[in-house]
């Protein structure tokens, strides 16, 4: 049996759900940590 | 190398979309074309760990784009951490590297997703960057219901924890206290009411301490010697006449002044 490469094991089976269930209170804490996201939903700045 | 230092490289991809991107484009230039549009999550933290001169830590097989891999890497150095709340809460540092199965298992085999951890929020829960999630990169909160475990770089700097320094400080402060009116040392007029003891002053005063009983003992020998000269006299002399007022005297003058203190209690003081 051959052994599969690295990109076949990357490819296949694992990160097909790369986004995964997040936490319900997620956007409240990014908020408080960050303050509002920007036109992209995209939550920027370094944490105090 | 410095946790800061992969967590700034991270923030500088927030808000990257799609793919190809800059960071699979890196990772094929070295590896091949057919990661150009695989996963990227993996190459994500590969890519911030070299920009960042962060790979000697971050990387100690090298680059990887395949997560079960990456999590072994941190398993054979010892330093993995299954992703329960217990362990998160306490061991998860700003850089460590996080994976994820959305089955929620701790196996490393069923890895489905890593991250870095830019904030221990400290109820069993992170905060991460994390590359291809839902194709872009963002920030993400995550608890131990999905994260499999994590592993912390050996970061040469620990820029997130305190200092040496800082850490001697602090314990030197708990072992420093104000000698209250009620001590015994206070009551006793060895110390001042509100004077404060520092381990380095507890140490002094331990040998200033020893010194004094020291002298105090080698006091108290002299003057049992001295009873024991009187015992002896009075025995010589136990056929002739014997001055009893003169020998008492002499003997009340060798015990004066010294003290016994009874230690009835089991108290610290």
């Amino acid at each position: 049996m051959t052994e599969k490469t690295e990109a076949d094991l990357t490819a296949e089976g694992v990160d097909v759900h790369a986004w995964g269930p997040t936490e319900s209170d997620e956007e409240a804490v990014l908020r408080s940590l960050y303050g509002e996201p920007d036109a992209g939903g995209i939550y920027r700045g370094a944490p105090e | 190398m410095t946790a800061a230092g992969m967590r700034a490289a991270a923030r500088k991809s927030l808000g990257l979309v799609g793919r190809p991107n800059y960071i699979s484009r890196d990772y094929s230039k070295r590896h091949g074309g057919e990661f150009l549009s695989a996963p990227w999550c993996a190459m994500a933290v590969t890519y911030w760990a070299r920009v960042s001169g962060n790979a000697r830590a971050v990387l100690p097989k090298g680059d990887r784009a395949y997560t079960v891999w990456f999590a072994e890497d941190g398993r054979a150095l010892g330093r993995w951490h299954a992703g329960t709340a217990a362990n998160i809460k306490a061991h998860a540092r700003p850089g460590a590297i996080v994976f994820f199965d959305w089955d929620g298992t701790d196996t490393i085999g069923r890895i489905d997703h890593v991250g870095i951890v830019e904030v221990n929020l400290g109820d069993g829960r992170v905060q991460t960057i994390e590359g291809n999630t839902a194709d872009a990169c963002k920030r993400r909160v995550r608890g131990p219901s999905v994260v499999a475990g994590f592993w912390n770089p050996p970061y040469t700097q620990e820029d997130d924890m305190p200092s040496a320094k800082e850490i001697a400080d602090a314990v030197y402060e708990r072992f420093t206290h104000k000698v209250s009116e009620t001590h015994w040392a206070s009551r006793e007029g060895i110390l001042d009411p509100d004077q404060k003891i520092a381990p380095h002053d507890a140490l002094r005063q331990i040998w200033a301490y020893g010194k004094d009983g020291y002298h105090r003992d080698r006091d108290i020998l002299l003057r049992l010697e001295a009873l024991t000269a009187a015992v002896r006299e009075l025995a010589a002399a136990r056929d002739g006449e014997v001055d009893v007022d003169a020998l008492m005297a002499r003997i009340q003058e060798a015990i004066e002044g010294v003290t016994v203190r009874l230690d009835i209690g089991g108290g610290t003081e």
